[in-house]
């Protein structure tokens, strides 16, 4: 954080508030990082107190019964490669579904909004089924029980939330930067990548941000889908404390300390950039 | 940007290099070594393969390790261990079946109401070694339409945990406590001891707050399938069986004495734990909790005296079941196994003392844990009702019940509207069907 | 606008389409046409052969539960709260962190947190502040009659409910609208404040009007999101007291999974998923009207 606040930002109430406000936040937060510290008896006679003793021995076992590296070496992988095609396919779709008014564009567009709606329950049994379908056992190919099935699944889930936001954004790029380029002979392709794709920057980043922190935490979806121990993601290798009748809470809270690391990293980092990006774009 | 691009790029290579290795199961890219035990990737062609899935997540661990000591004992068959979900395993196991039965697990558990959609998929397994000792009570359990669908993992039992201490402390002889009289004064005594505030506490998670407590109305009646066939068939109400009215009635005494069932299932052993509540209205898998919490008194297991009884709860726990749509030497194998996890020497010390599995079995190790100890020795002595719940409650009547539950101690409704309204919400679930 | 008449589906308009269109097609909509199929069917929730038609059984079957009409009506009265509080918190809170001052950065990745935790942890942080916290703040300050444990009476735990998801999806439409807020071109205000335009009056005129488009999604999304909530429900009150919090995603999923009824949990869920979708669009062609284009 440092290096951000520069001096030029200015301390003013608003600072005040925005603390303030962020203590509403960072309370149940510290129930959960206090807790993680905790033994079973110590959490339910005193959630709130600071740990007695500050050891580490929650998160050296959770991390040891979660197979903690192989699953983040799977949800990063999911996740990563996922979100970088549901950018990639999300937004060519929308630039010519925007781009292009009519009828059949606006009905497309109808379609991949609306199916937002469906509750996921209501079709993840005839998905399992369809899914299934797709098999070549000879080839060893099949999207059930595969990392690249679930890679499948993900950005067909993804697609109508990132063309929905690409879409809207996309509105508000004026159109004659694009004129200008097809004057200049560029083809459909190098305009899209070179001239709209860099504008839609804040757009891809945030369409990245939310996509990553729903993948990352996806539970149903990859529990359906991934039945080898070797292929769990961290979400799935936390049922380990979420037993049928008892729940280990210190294991899973430490867990989920764990598991949020990454994309809190992820989180500033691409803040960051798009800071900078910005920057960039108004020297252009 | 350049630099945006550049990780976009690196990411497409990386995903064309990982789409490239296609081999559905095998750990290859993404530096696994941790979890995967059983090196099943170069079976000879003779060796069968059978997969498990199981519902009990405290004993995946332990499980691989049994899985491993069996792979490398034997080599007919590679037995692999799925990876296992705990809050939704029934609806991934329904996935799975109805994608491809086949292709579901070889070996699967699955008991209760959820039981009931999946016997269409389990294999007959009376000529199983295992079921030539399996005991006569927990027959009808594991049952259908006459054959044997399922081999008991283990037993577990409940009824009132008590605190032997506060039981001194306030004069009580839990042994004299074989009447509803009896129980209630007790409690009042255990009001007085200082430190406790409530002397019996239930959770308010349906089964517990329910299904486990209501299951007395009918356990206790000899003729409890009669009744609740009478029942279904909209021919008599809750209040006309005499012992679920007697149930009521008793509910009613008890209240007072009650933290209302407010809390969460950890809040109420940790209370228990704590010292503020005298019993607890559990089963014996409360045990490693109780261990984790290094409680400092001893503690029992009491039947519940509604009517005058005097038997613990008993029922299975889970179910061992076999895959009808396996190959039929994956059958063979998966049964093979079962044998030897449950009947061989080495099977049952994993499961008495690896796994703490109260066996349903003749003649088998038991564990030597507090509560299973008392739960064994009311099985050794006959001296159980069944889980009637498991097999004759309609589905969805956990939701209805548990609701009804809450609205009584909220004193919404009195004990005998609740049992009207349960009568209604019990013919609205059977009609469901 | 300029015109833009040339052929009407070049290839390249199909070109990239076709990637989008196929993972899609292959992953919602087959299975959600399997879906309206088995609704109107006797499906028993597993292989569909075998399955009969009954035509509309199951959707006059879901118009006499009670218990669907009732999350139905509760769903919409959480819905409309929701998208108040959420749009309203997060639109302020994207203000105050795209301003120029100190910690803004910090305050971003703080008021984002919330999202990251999901499932059973945020059902187990919130029951204890609800059930504890309140209860043991309430007897120190002598107003048991405001602060005692919400979750055990009907209104006071849907209000639990209104809270907790506000906590957790203010941050996400932030990050929407720091999206938004930063696609309108800094000249634009600058030449407004060297105009002599105050705080207020630019954001009426010049970035409430630019920022349409992400009212639009968030507006969207927020309604599709407590339309569909499942999980916090899930996690803080399990529908409870006695089914008065049960919305409408976890009555199709306890229809489907508790009591096995899955035909007519599909048809509740289409049912439901005509209301909405009708209800949605015109939400969200409502406020496209509105958006300028540039």
């Amino acid at each position: 954080m440092r290096s951000e606040s520069s001096s030029d930002k200015k301390f003013t109430p608003l600072v005040v508030v925005g603390w303030l406000l962020s203590l509403l936040v960072l309370f149940p937060l510290y129930i959960m990082v206090v807790n993680s510290f905790k033994s079973r008896q110590e959490i339910f006679t005193n959630q709130l107190s600071l740990p007695s003793s500050l050891s580490f021995d929650y998160y050296a076992q959770a991390i040891a019964q979660m197979g903690f590296l192989t699953a983040l070496g799977n949800s990063l992988l999911i996740t990563g490669v996922s979100v970088v095609l549901i950018v990639v396919f999300s937004s060519m779709a929308a630039w010519v579904l925007e781009r292009r008014k009519t009828k059949t564009s606006g009905f497309l567009y109808y379609m991949f909004i609306a199916t937002m709606l469906i509750p996921f329950q209501a079709i993840m049994i005839p998905l399992i089924q369809y899914i299934n379908k797709w098999q070549i056992p000879s080839l060893n190919f099949a999207l059930l029980n595969t990392r690249y099935g679930l890679i499948f699944m993900n950005i067909g889930f993804g697609m109508s939330m990132a063309i929905f936001l690409f879409h809207g954004f996309i509105k508000t790029v004026p159109y004659e930067i694009e004129e200008a380029a097809t004057i200049d002979g560029c083809n459909k392709f190098q305009l899209f990548w070179h001239i709209v794709f860099p504008v839609l920057t804040p757009t891809t980043v945030t369409v990245a941000i939310l996509n990553v922190l729903s993948l990352w935490n996806d539970y149903l979806l990859p529990s359906l889908t991934l039945r080898d121990l070797e292929l769990r993601t961290i979400p799935l290798s936390t049922f380990f404390f979420f037993g049928q009748f008892n729940i280990e809470w210190n294991l899973a809270l430490a867990g989920l300390v764990l598991t949020i690391i990454p994309v809190i990293l992820f989180y500033l980092f691409t803040q960051k950039y798009i800071i900078k990006g910005i920057a960039a774009g108004a020297i252009k | 940007m350049k630099r945006f691009l550049s990780v976009l790029c690196s990411a497409l290579v990386l995903l064309s290099a990982f789409s490239g290795c296609g081999n559905p199961g095998s750990a290859s890219s993404a530096g696994s070594a941790a979890t995967s035990g059983s090196s099943s990737a170069a079976a000879p062609a003779e060796k069968t393969t059978i997969t498990i899935m199981q519902s009990k997540t405290e004993i995946q661990n332990d499980l691989q390790k049994v899985v491993d000591d069996y792979n490398s004992t034997q080599s007919e068959t590679t037995v692999k261990l799925l990876g296992t979900s705990g809050d939704n395993y029934a609806t991934v196991l329904q996935s799975q079946f109805s994608a491809a039965p086949e292709k579901a697990p070889t070996i699967f558990t699955i008991s209760g109401p959820d039981a009931a959609k999946f016997n269409q998929f389990m294999a007959q397994l009376d000529s199983s070694k295992s079921a030539g000792l399996l005991l006569d009570e927990f027959k009808s359990d594991v049952t259908v339409d006459g054959k044997l669908c399922g081999l008991p993992m283990a037993v577990e039992g409940y009824g009132f945990i008590y605190n032997k201490d506060l039981f001194q402390k306030a004069g009580v002889d839990a042994s004299s406590l074989t009447t509803m009289d009896a129980f209630v004064d007790a409690c009042k005594k255990l009001k007085g001891v200082s430190g406790v505030s409530a002397p019996i506490a239930f959770s308010k998670e349906n089964y517990f707050i329910f299904m486990h407590f209501f299951n007395w109305g009918f356990a206790v009646s000899d003729s409890y399938k009669d009744q609740i066939q009478q029942l279904d068939s909209g021919k008599i109400k809750m209040g006309d069986i005499p012992s679920v009215a007697q149930w009521a009635k008793d509910l009613d005494a008890i209240k007072p004495y009650t933290n209302q069932a407010l809390d969460s299932y950890d809040d109420q052993v940790s209370g228990f734990a704590a010292g503020k509540y005298a019993m607890i209205h559990q089963g014996d898998w409360v045990q490693t909790m109780l261990d984790e919490d290094k409680v400092s008194f001893q503690y029992g297991l009491l039947p519940y005296p509604t009517g005058g009884n005097t038997k613990l709860a008993v029922g299975l726990a889970n179910a061992w079941r076999v895959n009808k749509n396996a190959t039929e030497p994956q059958q063979q194998a998966a049964v093979k196994f079962l044998d030897w996890l449950i009947t061989s020497d080495k099977g049952q010390s994993y499961c008495a003392d690896t796994f703490k599995f109260i066996p349903a079995f003749k003649g088998l190790k038991a564990p030597t844990t507090e509560l299973a100890k008392d739960v064994s020795e009311y099985v050794q002595k006959d001296q159980t009702v069944p889980w009637v719940y498991n097999t004759d409650f309609p589905n969805g009547i956990d939701v209805d019940g548990a609701a009804l539950m809450q609205k009584y101690y909220a004193g919404a409704v009195t004990g005998s509207q609740m049992l009207e309204q349960l009568t209604q919400a019990w013919v609205r679930d059977v009609a469901k069907k | 606008m300029p015109k833009r008449r040339r052929r009407k589906f070049p290839l390249y308009y199909w070109l990239f389409l076709l990637p989008a269109l196929f993972f899609f097609v292959n992953v919602v909509v087959v299975p959600f046409f399997m879906g309206i199929v088995y609704s109107f069917s006797n499906w028993s929730g597993f292989s569909f052969a075998g399955s009969k038609f009954v035509g509309f059984q199951n959707y006059a079957d879901a118009f006499q539960d009670p218990q669907f009409l009732s999350s139905f009506l509760l769903t919409f009265q959480y819905a409309v709260i929701m998208v108040v509080c959420v749009n309203v918190i997060g639109f302020f809170l994207a203000l105050l962190v795209t301003q120029n001052i100190k910690s803004n950065t910090a305050l971003r990745g703080v008021f984002f947190l919330p999202n990251l935790i999901g499932g059973l942890i945020l059902g187990f942080i919130w029951q204890f502040i609800f059930s504890k916290l309140f209860v043991q703040l309430g007897e120190k300050l002598h107003m048991t009659g405001v602060l005692f444990n919400w979750l055990t009476q009907p209104s006071t735990a849907f209000w639990s409910l209104v809270i907790v998801s506000t906590w957790q999806m203010a941050g996400y439409v932030m990050i929407i609208y720091i999206a938004g807020l930063q696609s309108i071109p800094s000249d634009l205000l600058e030449a407004a404040e060297i105009d002599g335009a105050g705080p207020m009056k630019r954001l009426a005129h010049i970035t409430l009007p630019l920022m349409m488009p992400s009212f639009t999604i968030s507006l969207f999304i927020t309604l599709s999101n407590a339309f569909k909530q499942y999980d916090t429900n899930l996690s803080l009150t399990n529908g409870g007291p006695y089914n008065t919090t049960q919305l409408i995603a976890m009555n199709i999923y306890q229809t489907a999974f508790n009591r096995n009824q899955y035909v007519l949990a599909q048809a509740k869920a289409m049912v439901f998923f005509l209301v909405i979708m009708v209800i949605t669009l015109v939400q969200v062609r409502l406020t496209s009207k509105r958006e300028v284009e540039m």
